[in-house]
């Protein structure tokens, strides 16, 4: 059920903090450029109450001769990049903003360049961005320690500058957006089922997860549901997702430690992983399973088998590998205390996922906001409390195993229903009408992923916005870091395993 | 025939890191490179091009032949298959560590020299466990010394030869303090990560990072040899079976095969102790250093009491 409320743009940001203090959280933000409709620009914040299952649409239309609105991240901070993007991209001004630093570009706003603009073409070259760094001003004692972007492993570029005091991180800045590749704008015109292909490609390792997101969005806006067995086999897709995700983050936690038997049998489970995936659907990364409507492909008795005897052979040496780290004297000292994050931090900066389980609050999309046939399923949220890189890894291993049984019930299920025709995997699509939009969330190996689609008059797409789990949880990173060992943050990065490609898009 | 035993651990040092890779990479599930390899990498430096840190200075280009230069003679203090005499300096121990203490502070220099936050960070981070590890050695070697009373490791390998199976608890305590500071000073685990790619963690290889070229090779090198060396030194003091007084060149020939299988031995138990550790927190370190304080004061004690 969603409620609308239209305000003005000089109260939204009072608005929404009216919200916040209800017990909502803010679940993403969209602007658009509507003018071809009405003239003018719309910014919508979407909240949620998890616990009373509602959500609110916060809406302001902003006239386009005066592209400004009241900020909400004073009162909302989880607003923050929200408001700083669209002000980047639309050229939209939050009034009031705190620290309106640019997002997406770094160092100096283009000025009248705004790419999410319709009347600005996807073609067109934009001039280059200086990139000025000046030394900061410190007290005597601090030091500053730029890293990246590029980085001596083959991992994704960020720009992180440490304010140091000897070996302890003061403050910590991340500039994100090194690899942004405007999949939103490229996305714009295309039809609505293909524009699945652009956001599952968002992210190496949530496909499944984006492809989700979006084909919910889209489903919403044409109001169908996918057929059940096709409920199904998503949550085999999802589930195994998540497997080898966290699988694979078990072990680079070891490996930020230099932990070489829990880093080694790690990346081999994932790659068994993995290699079951391209046996099953074709693809290491699960990509082209999903389709809008449905599943692009089904789950015959045979691949059924394989995935069940390959989870049979893994569990227990998962089980194994999760003793032998668990146990090790060294890691455990370096995995209890380190990287922090409390509850009230987490809430404040809008942390989803395993990251805020780990922090002690129980939320999982699969169990409040069911979607594919989760609704069907028990759904066990386990939580640890104390919010340090040890109790992220021990959510990872206990979600392993949740997801585990939730596949083995999938497959039950699929065993016991009949053979499906193809038409049982995927609901044809009707047109769309114009300027309907809809908004798909599920939850990805790293948390909450958020998909706002709305269609054009010629049923393509109009705007995409794609708010992935890392997207919120960047934040919770510099924040988590401060008061640590400088040489203990590639643990805690690694322990929260964010993506920059899906953050940037 | 001291050039000769000086010779072959120059050049048997970068085999046995290549050898310390091949066992870990075997003892994690993986073949790894060839034990040769170090010997590529340290040929394709040597004919890579130079790039200097803007912030460079002359530190950086002398500070690594001068590392390199020390650990020569640093090599030529340690009797390897020979206790007889024609050691450089007497094969004096405060020679042999004060010239090691120079290879660090050359290498300290040039990291600081390039100017990167990395290298100031690992600088620090390496001065502080010698300052943990220096008091530890000497001690360690006063504990062998002792009873014959000469600071010297030819007159300490005479004398372990001589009355070693007689201070038994003292030479184990020794060995297991000296094996300590040998995975401290090689900058392996549970104190420093070889393998890392992470520079926030480093602290030997953070000092190179903005190394390249002949510099590179040289410091690699050196630190290879230093490597060596302490794997020798715990070869002398421990375990000093068939060092033998001015011997023929067969049994020269036997010597030099005993202490390579010995130095690949400890490099075998060094490779172990990696796939099984995990990195201390920085602070943690003190706890194992002053752990391997302690051995050496029980040692010491071993002696005179017994």
């Amino acid at each position: 059920m969603m409620v609308i409320e239209t305000v003005a743009p000089s109260e939204i940001g009072q608005v929404c903090a009216a919200y916040a203090k209800r017990g909502f959280r803010l679940q993403t933000m969209v602007g658009t450029d509507e003018r071809r409709l009405s003239g003018a620009y719309v910014v919508r914040y979407l909240f949620v109450d998890d616990v009373a299952h509602e959500t609110v649409e916060c809406r302001a239309t902003i006239p386009a001769d005066k592209p400004s609105y009241s900020s909400a991240t004073p009162h909302v901070p989880a607003a923050d990049w929200y408001e700083r993007e669209v002000f980047d991209l639309l050229g939209l001004r939050p009034v009031g903003h705190p620290r309106l630093e640019p997002l997406v570009l770094h160092g100096e706003r283009l000025g009248e360049y705004y790419p999410l603009r319709k009347d600005f073409d996807i073609a067109a070259e934009l001039p280059p961005v200086v990139r000025r760094v000046a030394p900061a001003a410190l007290p005597d004692g601090y030091f500053e320690v730029p890293v990246g972007p590029i980085h001596a492993g083959v991992i994704e570029p960020g720009h992180f500058r440490f304010t140091m005091r000897g070996e302890v991180v003061e403050a910590l800045r991340a500039d994100l957006f090194y690899t942004h590749r405007g999949l939103e704008k490229r996305a714009e015109g295309m039809p609505l089922a293909d524009g699945l292909r652009i956001a599952e490609q968002a992210c190496g390792v949530c496909s499944v997860s984006h492809a989700l997101s979006y084909a919910q969005a889209v489903e919403a806006l044409v109001n169908i549901a996918p057929p059940p067995a096709a409920g199904w086999i998503r949550v085999v897709l999802a589930e195994l997702e998540r497997l080898y995700n966290h699988v694979g983050d078990v072990g680079n936690i070891c490996a930020g430690i230099g932990f070489s038997v829990g880093a080694m049998h790690g990346a081999r489970l994932k790659e068994e992983l993995q290699q079951l995936n391209d046996n099953v659907v074709g693809h290491r990364f699960l990509r082209g399973a999903v389709a809008v409507g449905g599943v692009a492909q089904g789950l015959g008795a045979a691949k059924r088998d394989q995935v069940r005897s390959a989870l049979e052979r893994l569990t227990p040496d998962f089980s194994a590998l999760a003793d032998v780290i668990l146990s090790h004297g060294i890691v455990c000292d370096r995995l209890r205390d380190t990287g922090r994050l409390t509850p009230q931090a987490a809430a404040r900066l809008g942390v989803v996922g395993p990251a805020l389980r780990a922090s002690g609050v129980s939320r999982d999309v699969r169990r409040d906001a069911p979607y594919a046939a989760y609704g069907a399923l028990s759904i066990a949220v386990p939580t640890y409390p104390q919010g340090d890189v040890m109790a992220r890894l021990e959510q990872r291993i206990a979600e392993f195993f949740g997801s585990v049984a939730l596949i083995q019930e999938a497959l039950w299920r699929l065993d016991s229903a009949p053979k499906p025709q193809p038409a049982d995997l995927c609901a044809p699509l009707p047109s769309a009408a114009p300027f309907a939009y809809g908004v798909g969330v599920s939850e990805s190996p790293r948390g909450e992923n958020v998909h706002f689609v709305m269609a054009n008059e010629h049923g393509a797409v109009e705007r995409l916005r794609i708010r992935s789990a890392s997207y919120a949880n960047w934040p919770a990173v510099t924040s988590a870091a401060v008061d640590n060992l400088i040489a203990d943050f590639p643990l805690i990065n690694k322990s929260f395993e964010l993506c920059y490609a899906c953050c940037d898009r | 025939m001291i050039e000769l035993q000086i010779l072959s651990l120059l050049i048997l040092a970068p085999l046995v890191h290549g050898w310390i890779k091949r066992c870990k990479a075997y003892l994690q599930g993986r073949t790894g490179p060839s034990v040769l390899q170090p010997y590529r990498d340290l040929r394709k430096l040597w004919r890579k091009e130079t790039v200097w840190s803007s912030s460079a200075t002359a530190i950086s280009r002398i500070g690594p032949q001068l590392a390199a230069g020390l650990v020569v003679s640093a090599a030529a203090m340690l009797p390897v298959a020979d206790r007889s005499g024609g050691w450089l300096a007497g094969s004096s121990v405060f020679a042999f560590l004060s010239t090691l203490a120079l290879v660090r502070f050359a290498t300290v220099l040039v990291g600081l020299d390039s100017g990167s936050a990395f290298a100031g960070m690992a600088a620090g981070r390496d001065l502080l466990f010698s300052l943990l590890i220096e008091p530890t050695v000497f001690l360690a070697l006063l504990a062998v010394s002792l009873p014959g009373a000469a600071f010297t490791f030819t007159g300490m390998i005479a004398l372990q030869q001589a009355t070693g199976a007689s201070h038994l608890a003292m030479t184990v305590l020794v060995l297991c303090t000296l094996v300590i500071v040998a995975v401290t000073e090689t900058g392996r685990l549970p104190v420093d990560n070889p393998d890392t790619h992470l520079e926030l963690t480093m602290v030997h290889e953070g000092m190179l990072l903005e190394l390249t070229g002949r510099q590179l090779a040289a410091v690699s090198w050196s630190a290879q040899v230093r490597q060596l060396l302490w794997f020798t030194l715990i070869a002398d003091v421990c375990l000093p079976f068939d060092v033998g007084h001015n011997p023929g060149a067969l049994a020269l020939g036997f010597g030099l095969l005993l202490w390579a299988a010995k130095c690949f031995l400890l490099a075998t138990l060094v490779a172990a102790v990696e796939t099984g550790a995990a990195k201390l927190r920085i602070f943690a370190v003190a706890r194992l250093l002053s752990f391997a304080l302690t051995l050496a004061v029980v040692a010491v004690l071993a002696d005179a009491l017994f």
